[in-house]
């Protein structure tokens, strides 16, 4: 048995054998100094101190020896990453072995206190960290979470910027690159070493920064890309660009330093020893500076009192030694300038500096045109601020812009009484492009403008022809540019708001040079008119049209300048013919020379050309200057409703022509009405007006009326223009407006004045009578000269139009308180002074009328002008003068959404002496003296003075017409007197036959009729009666014999007399109607049996109360109450007769 | 530590005498019917010859047995071969370690039997054992602030070591005697640092097996036996803190032996 309990106890104890186990005490509170620490801390790494209790070492091996001290175990645990850095994974022992203790990372201190290494070889990615410390019986340990931050060291990558001076003011560097660690009150240093020299900055900020996470004894613990430092002014002294190497260091305890030095150059201030040339010129100069640390890039400024000048360019010796540059114009002349280098680290040279002295020089800002043709010789003109003579013949060249060859001279020549002008002729055949203009004046300074102008050759527009394709050296010769719409691609570029047009001799010599027509107006994309002006030199010409969008038209042999005048028709009787043959026409007109020959130009109703008639030729006779010619038209190849464009043309090829001559059925019925463009405004009640702004600019105007009824007259006017054919372009609204709402008045218009009668002013009959003249284009200012100034605040650089009106004085009687057309806009291209503004200072010529005399009451001037590149048409209005003709545009003037009157506009309604009699709805006609030229007669005829009473009598007021074309009117409106109507009546029309209307009517035998109308009360009056005009204006008995009346009540009718006969349209039973009633003339003052038949055509709306116009072959219908149905119709419609 | 070790050891002792007495009256009663089980061999003593008691001195047990008579002893002598007796001794001694502990004092208790056999020259003992040899040493180590550091270990070893004897008893009042058995070793590394700074005390256990190799002798005095004993041991000392050693040694230890 106990052999048994023995061998079970030594069972026992072999089993209890494997038993083995150690007991360590416990480790607590352990914390960490520091808590954030750098993985790459070179020499000996960083140390992390731990303190808490417990941490016993174990001595082991003992008896074996050696005997080596086993020290607990360091363990760190990846908690979380810092931003975007890489992460460790998994557990991280602190190297420690007991049989290397050299090679170990701990150290052990006491049982309260160890301490680890963390080495840049250890590789540790950076993060926050738990941390474990467990001592060697591998059960007993302590954690702190969170607790250790490991950050990597900073990286910087650049330093901006990489040079800086420190001489002359503090400087800011901003350090890029990675791992920049910040806490609250730490920030990283930047390091600057070189030579002896070692330098350290704290950074002022850092920025693009991520959180470190953790709990740290640092607060808002972070790293960042970006840190900003200030080194001091004078911190760093160099005498020569010194190359500092640059480290980053954080701050402790991760204090790392970046390891990769990135250069900042410290450069001394830039030094000047000499300036040559001594002096400057206010167009530019050249100069070169001596001296020392001058870096590429460097800036030159000329500092002139206020005025500073930048340098346009600058080079820099290699060994920074000396500087090459060079200004622009704006140097203010007769100033001493400081010349100051200012390097691109911002130290400028040292003070007091080198001088220089400013000359006066030419400074170039403009020329004109802008646009060349590249096949004729251009005159430009150029100005300058100032050109002191004498100039040598070989002073103006230019070349293609921005380079410097191949340089052509050009022939100049001074322009009288423009001192700072010269003339320029840009010789054919130069390449297309931009070119700059160098001039160079007594001064020795040298100016160029760039881009000065432009030679293209683009010749996409196709032209069609002049109307008239000739001229008079004697004159001015208002002409119409067609352009051919069918041509085809590429050459049917349009007409560009505003084109230049040159006539250039045919065939011309090598110094011919194109002449420039005057006044040029765009009509629309096909349509130019302008003038030649007087003293064109007789040749052929071929015609040259340049768009400002650089495309070019031209016409060979387009335009022909007579030594004779051309010979102008004013007036066809009769003003249509029959559609048959035989048809015989008088034309009348001037400067018909003998074996002329008339041709006819004809279209359809729809504008499409037909065969012109056979004409033959009749004689010619003159008497004085008029003169006549008969010719015979074979209207059978024609059909009723063509009309044709008469040409009278003389030996030498200069014609004349008239529009327009329309084709009727035998029975001399009107052709079929037409439709017109809308008007801007219903209206009914109003009147009709056509009239010439110049012979080539023809328009239609809407006046006044209501919108259904006399309340609501209307103050508008509206205008459209209309072509020879009769074509009419949209209306407008016109920018002067009658002095007071007016309807159912009358209306004439004598030359280019309209005259408005009477009426009602939207209550009560009116005795008020007023006129507004028909803007001619001919009669503005025109901008004479122009100067610049350099200022510190002006105009931005770039291209500017202006353009200038004049205003009138309220008294004036042809546009009182109105203002002119404005002139033809001129180009300015505003040149760049670098800090500088410009002042730009125009002058003009005041307006003139045709005989070249100023005209009166001119009290002030308007100044419109484009913004900055804008289009022609943009101008709008920033100023104004009171007399004086020269405008300062400062730049400082807000630009209005005033815009310069447009061409068609009248001037400003002028009031005119009062009817005798209230009326409305009363007739108007008008007629010249019949012995006294230039004398007319306004006749205001019957009305109703109220409800209740509609007048018999007439009054008629004296027009005067001078030689200028200006129309001075009588006092007072003269009474009829007892020479009254049969029979009183309103809503009534009137005609003035004479010899132009009807070849029965023997030359200078002249008849007013009065038609039809409403009694007071709206009753039928259907009475006709003719009175002959008397020398005097005075107007023979009202006779109703043989004048036959209305077979059918008419009234609110249009008229027209034409063709021999007298026509009413529309108003039929006091309402709207379609047709049309004629009375044929007979033996004044007889209308022929049959009289007021039925035309037989059907407007396209019933009219009422419409207002209608003649012009040459065309009578226009406007508006009025209408079968659309439509109380006031925006409606238009043209017959042709 | 060290109380809790007394009574570590008090324990083992404790546990070992009272499975000793136990079997001891179990031994009795298997003496008292001590004739061999069926079919098993005759017994030595049937066919040995008893010794000569007028020529072999007593063994030290059986006279301190027999002291209180001659007849007793007599009846000893006669009974040598047929009678069981229990052995106690005490000793204490000293240690040398051949584990490069430090010498030391080494205490012992043996208990078993003299078997009635071989004229009772053969007997089973439990001897129990403690000692605690140190060690100290200074090391040079820079991971130490102090650049060193002085360890002292204590190495507390309890030997169990059940072994059979081999007693020459002819020789009268002196018994040669030796032995072999293994020896369970209940060991105790306890590991501190002396210097400044001080290393808290890791203590490391394990329990491991050796063997141990009793040389000595018995001479009879009094009513029992002094004796001296040379005891060599051997076993394996693979502590973290002592490294690869063992417990080997020679303890020299006088003590007094009772034989009931």
């Amino acid at each position: 048995m106990i052999r048994r309990r023995l061998f079970q106890l030594w069972c026992l104890c072999a089993v209890a054998g494997c038993s083995h186990q150690i007991e360590s005490p416990q480790p607590a509170s352990v914390a960490l100094s520091p808590d954030l620490v750098c993985n790459a801390k070179p020499t000996g790494g960083a140390t992390v101190t731990l303190t808490g209790a417990g941490f016993t070492p174990m001595p082991s091996n003992t008896l074996a020896a050696p005997t080596r001290l086993l020290l607990p175990t360091i363990k760190l645990y990846h908690a979380s990453a810092i931003g975007d850095l890489a992460t460790p994974t998994g557990e991280i022992i602190v190297s420690d072995d007991a049989s290397q203790p050299s090679a170990s990372r701990v150290q052990w201190h006491s049982e309260s206190e160890m301490s680890f290494q963390i080495l840049a070889s250890d590789g540790i990615a950076p993060g926050v960290f738990d941390l474990e410390v467990t001592n060697p019986d591998g059960k007993h340990a302590a954690m702190l979470s969170q607790g250790l931050a490991i950050v990597p060291p900073p990286q910087l990558t650049r330093l901006a910027p990489a040079a800086i001076c420190v001489d002359q003011a503090d400087q800011m560097v901003i350090a890029e690159g990675a791992n920049l660690l910040a806490f609250d009150g730490a920030l990283p240093v930047l390091r600057l070493q070189a030579n002896t020299t070692d330098k350290t900055y704290t950074a002022l900020s850092v920025s693009d920064c991520v959180n470190i996470v953790g709990n740290l004894v640092e607060k808002n613990a972070r790293l960042c890309k970006q840190a900003t430092f200030l080194i001091p002014k004078a911190d760093i002294a160099v005498t020569s660009a010194t190359a500092f190497s640059a480290t980053l260091t954080n701050p402790a305890p991760a204090d790392c330093a970046s390891s990769t030095p990135v250069t900042l150059t410290i450069e001394p201030p830039p030094r000047v020893t000499q300036v040559s040339p001594a002096t400057v010129c206010t167009g530019g100069a050249a100069l070169t500076i001596q001296g020392a640390n001058f870096l590429p890039g460097a800036q030159v400024t000329l500092q002139c009192g206020n005025v500073p000048l930048t340098a346009t360019a600058s080079t820099v010796a290699a060994d920074g030694t000396s500087l090459s540059v060079q200004f622009g114009p704006g140097a203010p002349p007769e100033t001493e300038c400081s010349v100051i280098v200012r390097n691109t680290d911002s130290c400028i040279d040292s003070t007091p500096h080198r001088t220089v002295s400013v000359v006066s020089g030419p400074i170039l800002f403009a020329a004109d045109p802008a646009v060349a043709y590249a096949n004729i010789n251009t005159r430009v003109t150029f100005y300058a601020t100032a050109i002191r003579q004498p100039v040598a013949i070989n002073a103006v060249h230019i070349t293609p812009h921005g380079a410097a060859t191949p340089m052509t001279e050009l022939v100049w020549n001074a322009v009288p009484n423009f001192p700072n002008r010269l003339q320029v002729i840009v010789p054919s055949g130069l390449a297309p492009g931009a070119y700059d203009i160098h001039f160079q004046d007594s001064t020795g300074c040298p100016s160029r403008l760039d881009n000065a102008f432009d030679v293209t050759a683009t010749a996409t527009v196709t032209l069609k022809k002049l109307v008239p394709a000739f001229g008079y050296t004697g004159s001015d010769t208002d002409v119409t540019i067609l352009r051919d719409t069918e041509a085809p691609l590429p050459g049917n570029h349009p007409f560009v708001q505003t084109p230049r047009v040159f006539l250039n001799p045919t065939n011309s010599a090598s110094t011919d040079v194109a002449v420039e027509l005057m006044s040029v107006a765009y009509l629309d994309n096909d349509r130019l008119t302008g003038t030649v002006p007087n003293g064109t030199p007789v040749n052929d010409y071929d015609v040259i049209v340049v768009n400002p969008d650089k495309t070019v038209g031209r016409l060979v042999g387009g335009f022909k300048v007579h030594e004779a005048p051309p010979p102008v028709i004013h007036v066809a009787v009769p003003a249509s013919i029959v559609a048959n043959a035989g048809q015989s026409v008088v034309l009348t007109g001037t400067n018909f020379e003998p074996n002329n020959v008339v041709a006819l130009q004809c279209v359809d109703a729809a504008g499409s050309p037909v065969a012109a008639p056979a004409v033959t030729q009749g004689a010619t006779s003159c008497q004085a200057s008029t003169c006549t010619k008969t010719i015979n038209i074979n209207g059978s190849t024609l059909a009723a409703g063509n009309v044709c464009v008469a040409s009278l043309t003389n030996p030498n090829g200069a014609f004349g022509e008239y529009s327009a001559i329309g084709v009727t059925n035998s029975s001399r019925n009107l052709n079929s009405p037409k439709a017109g463009p809308n008007l801007v405004m219903g209206r009914r009640g109003l009147s009709a007006a056509a009239g010439q702004a110049t012979a080539a600019s023809r328009f239609v105007y809407a006046i006044g009326g209501d919108s259904g009824t006399v309340a609501g007259a209307y103050d508008t006017v509206e205008f459209a223009s209309v072509d020879l054919f009769g074509t009419i372009s949209p209306f407008a609204i016109s920018p002067h407006k009658l002095r007071a709402p007016r309807t159912l008045g009358g209306t004439a218009t004598i030359g280019r004045y309209v005259y408005y009668v009477g009426g009602n002013s939207g209550g009560n009959a009116s005795t008020a009578v007023e006129r507004a003249l028909i803007l001619s284009p001919k009669e503005t200012p025109i901008i004479a000269d122009l100067d610049f100034a350099l200022v510190s605040m002006g105009l931005a650089p770039g291209e500017y139009r202006y353009r200038v009106s004049a205003v009138f004085a309220a008294n004036d009687s042809d546009n009182p308180d109105g203002e002119s057309l404005a002139s033809d806009a001129f180009t300015v291209r505003v040149p760049a002074f670098t800090g500088r503004g410009i002042n730009v200072s125009l002058t003009w010529r005041a307006p003139v009328d045709s005989l070249g005399a100023p005209l009166p009451n001119v009290v002030g001037y308007r100044v419109y002008r484009s913004p900055v590149g804008g289009l022609p048409g943009t101008e709008t209005l920033i100023g104004s003068t009171t007399g004086a003709r020269s405008f300062i545009d400062d730049g400082s003037a807000t630009a209005s959404m005033q815009k310069p009157v447009p061409l068609g506009s009248t001037g400003a309604w002028a009031q005119l002496p009062n009817l005798g009699s209230q009326r409305e709805g009363l007739a108007i006609a008008w007629a010249e003296d019949p012995t006294t030229a230039g004398t007319f007669y306004l006749y205001a005829i019957g009305g109703r003075q109220n409800t209740s009473t509609a007048l018999r009598t007439y009054e008629y007021l004296t027009i005067t017409t001078n030689a200028n074309g200006q129309q001075t009117v009588g006092a007072a409106w003269i009474a009829g007197g007892t020479n009254q109507l049969a029979v009183a009546r309103w809503l009534h029309g009137a005609w003035v036959a004479d010899n132009t209307v009807a070849t029965i009517y023997p030359a200078g035998s002249k008849f007013v009729f009065a038609g039809g109308g409403q009694t007071a009360a709206g009753g039928s009056q259907t009475t006709v009666e003719a009175a002959q005009v008397l020398a005097g204006g005075a107007l023979g008995p009202w006779n109703d014999s043989g004048v036959r009346d209305f077979g059918a009540s008419s009234s609110g009718y249009g008229v027209a007399a034409a063709n021999g006969s007298l026509y009413t349209f529309g108003g039929q039973n006091g309402g709207p109607s379609v047709g049309s009633k004629a009375a044929v003339l007979s033996t004044p003052p007889a209308l022929a049996s049959g009289a007021w038949n039925d035309e037989g055509l059907a407007m396209t709306h019933g009219r009422f109360l419409l207002g209608s116009a003649v012009q040459s072959a065309f009578i226009f219908l406007i508006g009025g109450q209408t079968d659309e149905p439509s109380l006031a119709s925006k409606t238009t419609e043209l017959v042709i007769w | 530590m060290r109380n809790s070790m007394l009574i570590w050891i008090a324990t083992l002792m404790a546990q070992t005498v009272t499975a000793h007495a136990q079997p001891t009256s179990s031994a009795n009663a298997s003496a008292s019917a001590s004739e061999p089980p069926a079919g098993s061999p005759p017994a030595p003593e049937a066919t040995a010859p008893a010794p000569a008691p007028a020529t072999a001195p007593a063994p030290v047990g059986e006279q301190a047995q027999a002291a209180p008579s001659q007849e007793a002893l007599a009846a000893a002598s006669r009974d040598d071969n047929s009678r069981a007796s229990i052995i106690i001794s005490a000793k204490a001694g000293g240690l040398a370690s051949f584990g490069g502990l430090a010498p030391f004092g080494i205490w012992g208790l043996d208990a078993g039997f003299i078997l009635p056999v071989q004229q009772r020259r053969l007997a089973i003992m439990v001897a129990f054992d403690y000692t605690q040899p140190t060690q100290t040493g200074t090391e040079m180590d820079p991971r130490v602030a102090s650049g060193s550091y002085t360890w002292h270990l204590t190495e507390q070893q309890v030997h169990i070591m059940p072994a059979l004897y081999y007693r020459a008893t002819q020789f009268g009042r002196v018994v040669p005697y030796g032995g072999i058995g293994p020896r369970i070793e209940l060991l105790r590394s306890k590991v501190k640092g002396t210097s400044t700074p001080t290393i808290t005390q890791t203590s490391e256990s394990s329990t491991t097996v050796g063997v141990g190799l009793p040389v000595g002798a018995e001479f009879q005095i009094g009513p029992g036996c002094a004796l001296a004993e040379l005891l060599l041991t051997y076993g394996n000392l693979d502590h973290t803190a002592t490294g690869l050693s063992n417990t080997g040694g020679a303890a020299l230890s006088l003590g007094y032996r009772f034989v009931f």
